[in-house]
């Protein structure tokens, strides 16, 4: 299970890193410091008091969704307001890149939060609400290869 | 207990359908400001072009203007003037008979006068394209061609396929202008035996190249960097809506290329 702690923390820092790459108007490193300081801090939290190593992180997972969907956003709020005019909206890897992000993270948002409550209660929808994630995860992935196919074209 | 379960499944399908939602609404409004920011760009950009495009006509317009009153000054003012001396050399010639003494230096003076004279009428006839508006464009250079060929230091060839004396009369202007501008080169800079102009104009796009067997471009780079000359191509080439291209050609020398779409008259 520790192995679910350690991704979340890497995980949030490349995605951030990938957005802010991608970025016109790139985000302060500073503010990406203090993002990922935050994620591994609830990481922390919640592998010492909240989750422990028996079961999912679902704390630490709900505050990366939360920080990676600001983040997501941020990305948006620059693709408006410095508009590269030149290619189509669907044309720039920050916009496929983001929604991925979004989706993924929005769509799985309440997943992570209820997991625990859903595992310790033996609920037979637990399984099955899984293949949810593993749908979004497909989507995510298909994202990701689009902001790779832009990046070359670009 | 079980309500309990129900209640969370409920919430989370409710949550994922909000989170959902919220990711539409957040790309439909991204990719409707999106859509009128790059249209608003576009009309932008196509405003500053077309700003561009009409100081550039306005420009050439005026540098045709100012040419033809120098060609108009040259025929009427400097070559008449030739014609004159030329005239009271005559009578001079006459009036002092048959001194040998002055014989010879009569002669030279005459042919230095019949020569500056030619030089004139060159000048003025270079100047001056009026038989693009009478006589279409393939006319004027094929007349331009017989000229140069008369001159004896380079031979140059004609091949016109299409309709070019259809394109609008400014635009055959504009052409005869480039394809002046790169002969004016070729006699400059590329020590050519011969040279060969193809025009081709079809169902509205048009492709003129100018080729020559020269000593070609310069450290044998394929893409010549843009001088004065050059750049007054380009521009004209700006006012047709083309690209102008110019690299090595095979064997050897250089070869022109200006493709542009164009309006029937």
């Amino acid at each position: 299970m520790w192995l679910y702690y350690i991704y979340t923390i890497v995980e949030f820092a490349m995605l951030t890193a990938a957005l802010q790459r991608l970025q016109y108007q790139k985000m302060p490193i500073a503010t990406i410091g203090i993002l990922i300081l935050i994620n591994t801090a609830c990481v922390i939290v919640d592998v010492s008091y909240i989750s422990g190593l028996d079961l999912y992180n679902s704390f630490s997972k709900s505050v990366e969704a939360l920080l990676l969907i600001g983040v997501s956003l941020y990305a948006f709020y620059d693709l408006l307001k410095y508009p590269d005019t030149n290619k189509f909206l669907g044309q720039s890897p920050l916009f496929w890149l983001a929604l991925g992000i979004l989706i993924y993270m929005a769509g799985n948002l309440t997943l992570f939060a209820i997991d625990n409550i859903l595992y310790k209660q033996n609920n037979p929808a637990y399984k099955d609400i899984w293949d949810l994630h593993s749908v979004l995860n497909i989507v995510f992935n298909l994202f990701f290869i689009k902001t790779i196919l832009c990046m070359k074209e670009e | 207990m079980h309500e309990g379960r129900v209640d969370l499944v409920a919430i989370l399908i409710a949550g994922t359908c909000g989170a959902f939602l919220f990711v539409a609404a957040i790309v439909a409004f991204v990719m409707q400001y999106y859509k009128r920011v790059f249209i608003h760009q576009q009309e932008l950009k196509t405003k500053e072009l077309e700003k561009e495009r009409d100081l550039l006509l306005a420009l050439m317009q005026g540098r045709e203007n100012e040419q033809k009153r120098l060609a108009e000054e040259l025929h009427d003012g400097l070559a008449v003037d030739i014609t004159v001396i030329n005239q009271q050399l005559y009578i001079l010639r006459k009036q002092l008979g048959e001194q040998e003494q002055y014989s010879a230096q009569l002669n030279t003076i005459k042919e230095m006068l019949v020569s500056a004279g030619e030089n004139v009428r060159a000048m003025s006839h270079n100047l001056t394209p009026a038989n693009i508006e009478k006589f279409g464009l393939v006319n004027t250079l094929t007349d331009m061609i017989a000229h140069i060929n008369r001159s004896g230091e380079i031979k140059a060839e004609l091949h016109a396929e299409g309709t070019p004396n259809d394109i609008n009369k400014n635009d055959q202007l504009i052409v005869y202008r480039i394809i002046q501008e790169l002969i004016q080169n070729i006699h400059k800079h590329a020590e050519a035996s011969s040279l060969y102009i193809n025009i081709a104009a079809h169902n509205g796009n048009a492709v003129v190249s100018v080729a020559d067997n020269g000593k070609g471009l310069p450290n044998g780079n394929e893409q010549l960097n843009f001088g004065i000359g050059l750049t007054n191509i380009e521009s004209r080439a700006k006012l047709l809506n083309g690209i102008f291209t110019i690299m090595a050609n095979t064997p050897n020398g250089t070869i022109a290329i200006l493709r542009f779409p164009y309006k029937t008259m």
